[in-house]
């Protein structure tokens, strides 16, 4: 720090206005809800067409089949072979994606919106009628269990995949992130086309359309190409609470750490975690002001402490994960396997903070604004509102979410904040998973309590 | 197409000055690039341009440790800074409203760097915990490395940005000053501001926080000569945490923007974007010997590496996947593109420039690169005629020319986990 009077930072101007787009919303006579936003800025639409049912809807016995049944929906239509649907959307410089996770399935078309009629009629054949191929459904087999093998070295993939089973036990829809490779090699023809014919259906699905585009054509194009998508399925019952986890967790367990050995790491990866709220849970908002205090960004406690003042890591977060029903808080950095034993104290003095005093004023302050002030930001491309209209469809969200949102932000206490992070994250009871190299970084953790080793595949190692 | 109005003016001071007003978000995007980047680096100081932007987050005459950060982020800012090869930037993204702040934030770090061995450590520590994070700890992050210590003789491309952990022990306290002083003068930057601004109002902003900063001898340039290659490199690298086969290829090429750096995005379009391209539909869909397949150009100052890399199936020998790549460029040589292919790949590239313009940020940073890379922002405005005038005999003949054997680099990735 300089001797001399520091000059202070400019006042700001005055503030400009800032609204979320506003949304048009119509449903189709056979329950598909179609929902439009415009933004003339540039001549370019995103079409999102979301599909409530995701790998917390895979059979229990077959982890994978929705991821596997989102990647064969481009393999193929009643109509359309697979070369020609790609070839269509790619021709004119679009791309055609689908993705799956927890809770959704999602088919996005990213296109120049002069070209939005053929993008929304493929979107709708896709949707409403794959056809499964053996030859594609054998493509997808093969490449997925590549793709597993793959996962399998990540460092990343290995902490969440084990952070999941021991925070949600075995047995829940949440519990696996990814297929295991005897699923992969056992799912049938007919468990994609099950699995498809339950769970897509118009009264699931969401049709999200944001950029240079009119509703009343967005609406036209829906009714023409979606409203003869007539399939009755199975809504997805709501996922319970977590309760028993691998690690046995309860009201009165002991911490336990699960290392997953990973031979040659040279760093640790740490997550600390516990189940969080549900997405719609009107204390969401109050949680959200309570992680950004804690580890929302580089600004706030986590990475202050590990990055700026303790040299032990790159970058050190947490963050929410969003689900319908309870997702995690997960905290998260790597370390030099040296000090990984200090980077696990760290994490656990800013958690244990969060009971023992009053967040400052400033810190209340800091993480408030920005959450407000990075607002007109989020909402700049239409990528980013789709997505934020499709959070609202798959979670359950009240239609002036977005308009009220950084109002609610704005109004929550400092009790509200510490206190909804505070109840979540019992330094006693979190769920600890290291990921990294026994033999390197074994000794450190012992004292943070017992020790579980797992290997890659996910087994108990000895 | 381009349809922004840009304004371009210069200091006193050398600094170079780029407006583009766009009133459809309440937001204001700003970038500085400083026209330093790891190609600078000499032997034995690799990764200091990088290990130095972190230095600029830690403190100026007015601004405390990581002050920079924590005020942009308090008003709802986007921010970060980046090194590559060619340049480093620094940018925000905020409310209009806080437009000013920001420039007073990057014209004190411009003006006075406020070094500590303290901190100096701080970042040390943190910049190897980078690397290990992002390249010693992933599976064929290494390759990507040692790809260039092979392809180039010129050590300004052979080395990494993030560079060798021996160097970044060895970087003195003294050449953080001396970095400064050399590279971050106003006369070796670009200043490009975009977004929800008043022009007017903005000159004269930038006149008062800028305008006293002096302007230094200008600093040295290196010398990126590379000497033609004569005849194919071939290398492999043991990757202890990778698990399925894989290969990078590359051939020396012009750099980007350079005249036939069109017809090669053309290609590499043709060959290797998106699910129709034909690389992907061979490796991957026909005879599905490949996880993933990527083509592209480094898109350097130059000169500049065109490259392929394939991660293979499981238990394939990396050798067959990469004869069926070569099967695929011969072709290419041999018969050049059809024109529903050109077409569609121009497509592609209008497509894809016109989403890579949609936030302020975005086309901040575009414009800098072009006024540091180009001396003129506008031409971003004429970049896509050039892909547009691209002929099926410009595919051809570029892939003949610069696809062939003796320019050609193969490293083959030895995976060992999982066994």
């Amino acid at each position: 720090m300089s001797t001399g009077t520091r000059e202070s930072p400019p006042a700001p101007g005055n503030p400009r206005p800032v609204a979320f787009p506003q949304v048009r919303r119509t449903t189709l006579a056979n329950g598909l809800r179609v929902l439009v936003a415009e933004d003339h800025d540039l001549p370019v639409a995103y079409a999102l067409l979301v599909v409530r049912a995701g790998s917390g809807a895979d059979p229990e016995n077959l982890p994978g089949v929705a991821a596997f049944t989102s990647s064969m929906l481009l393999e193929g239509t009643a109509r359309r072979p697979r070369d020609r649907i790609v070839e269509e959307v790619e021709q004119v410089g679009g791309d055609l994606a689908t993705s799956s996770d927890e809770d959704r399935t999602t088919i996005g078309v990213q296109i120049l919106s002069a070209d939005l009629p053929m993008a929304i009629e493929l979107l709708a054949e896709v949707a409403s009628s794959p056809s499964f191929p053996a030859a594609g459904v054998e493509k997808i087999r093969q490449k997925q269990s590549g793709e597993l093998m793959r996962s399998l070295t990540d460092p990343g993939f290995l902490g969440r995949r084990q952070l999941y089973r021991v925070l949600y036990g075995d047995r829940h829809p949440y519990a696996h992130i990814a297929a295991t490779e005897a699923a992969l090699a056992a799912i049938t023809v007919s468990d994609l086309e099950r699995f498809h014919r339950r769970r897509f259906f118009p009264g699931a699905a969401s049709l999200v359309v944001v950029g240079d585009v009119r509703p009343n054509e967005v609406r036209d194009l829906a009714e023409r190409h979606l409203a003869g998508w007539k399939a009755d399925g199975q809504t997805v019952a709501e996922p319970a609470a977590p309760t028993a986890g691998t690690g046995g967790a309860s009201a009165t367990k002991l911490r336990r750490v699960h290392l997953v050995h990973r031979p040659g790491s040279v760093q640790a990866m740490i997550l600390l975690a516990a189940p969080a709220l549900r997405r719609a849970d009107p204390g969401w908002i109050p949680l959200v002001v309570g992680n950004q205090v804690l580890g929302g960004s580089a600004s706030a406690r986590l990475f202050m402490n590990l990055r700026e003042r303790n040299s032990l890591t790159y970058g050190a977060y947490s963050s929410l994960g969003a689900r319908r029903g309870v997702g995690p808080i997960v905290c998260s950095g790597s370390s030099r396997n040296e000090v990984a034993g200090r980077a696990m104290e760290e994490f656990l003095v800013e958690i244990d903070r969060l009971s023992g005093e009053t967040i400052p004023g400033d810190e209340m302050d800091a993480a408030q604004s920005y959450l407000c002030g990075i607002f007109p930001t989020q909402i700049e491309t239409p990528a980013n509102v789709a997505s934020m209209i499709g959070q609202q469809e798959v979670f359950g969200l009240p239609e002036d979410y977005w308009d009220t949102y950084r109002d609610r932000v704005g109004a929550v206490s400092e009790p509200m904040a510490r206190r909804s992070i505070a109840a979540l994250l019992d330094p006693a009871r979190l769920e600890v998973v290291v990921v990294g190299d026994r033999a390197a970084i074994g000794s450190q953790l012992e004292r943070f309590g017992p020790i579980l080793v797992w290997d890659t595949e996910g087994n108990a190692a000895s | 197409m381009f349809t922004f109005p840009v304004e371009q003016f210069r200091l006193d001071n050398g600094l170079r000055v780029v407006l583009s007003e766009e009133h459809s978000a309440p937001v204001v995007a700003v970038a500085v690039y400083y026209d330093v980047g790891s190609r600078d680096e000499v032997r034995g100081r690799t990764g200091f341009a990088h290990l130095f932007e972190h230095m600029m987050f830690e403190g100026s005459e007015n601004v405390g440790k990581f002050e920079h950060i924590r005020t942009v982020q308090r008003v709802g800012g986007v921010v970060n800074g980046t090194t590559s090869t060619d340049r480093t930037n620094y940018f925000e993204a905020v409310p209009a409203h806080y437009l000013d702040l920001v420039l007073w934030l990057e014209a004190d770090r411009m003006r006075s760097l406020h070094v500590t061995a303290e901190n100096f450590e701080n970042q040390r520590q943190t910049v190897k915990e980078e690397r290990r994070q992002s390249y010693d700890n992933q599976p064929y992050a290494q390759a990507f490395l040692r790809l260039n210590e092979v392809c180039y003789e010129n050590f300004g491309y052979s080395h990494s940005t993030i560079g060798e952990m021996a160097d970044l022990d060895a970087a003195p306290l003294e050449s953080v000053r001396e970095f400064f002083r050399t590279y971050y003068a106003p006369n070796n930057a670009v200043l490009s501001i975009a977004g929800d601004v008043d022009p007017a109002e903005v000159r004269g902003c930038v006149e008062k926080r800028f305008g006293s900063i002096a302007r230094r001898p200008d600093p040295p340039r290196p010398d990126m000569f590379e000497p033609p290659q004569t005849h194919e490199k071939t290398a492999a690298l043991d990757d202890a945490l990778a698990a399925l086969p894989a290969f990078l290829l590359a051939w020396h090429v012009p750099g980007a923007r350079s005249p036939d750096s069109y017809a090669l995005e053309i290609l590499a379009t043709v060959l290797g974007d998106g699910k129709s391209s034909r690389l992907y539909r061979r490796l991957i869909d026909q005879d599905r010997i490949a996880q993933r397949v990527t083509i592209e150009r480094d898109e350097r100052r130059g000169p500049d590496l065109f490259g392929a890399w394939v991660v293979c199936q499981p238990g394939l020998a990396a050798a067959r996947v990469r004869d069926v790549v070569y099967q695929e460029i011969d072709d290419v040589v041999a018969r050049g593109i059809a024109p529903a292919e050109l077409a569609k790949a121009k497509n592609r590239v209008r497509a894809r420039f016109t989403f890579g313009l949609q936030s302020a940020l975005q086309r901040a940073l575009r414009l800098a690169e072009y006024s540091m890379y180009h001396g003129d922002a506008e031409l971003l405005r004429t970049e896509l005629s050039h892909y547009q005038a691209v002929t099926l005999e410009d595919a051809q003949r570029v892939a003949r020319t610069y696809l062939a054997t003796a320019n050609r680099t193969y490293l083959e990735v030895v995976p060992g986990a999982g066994r």
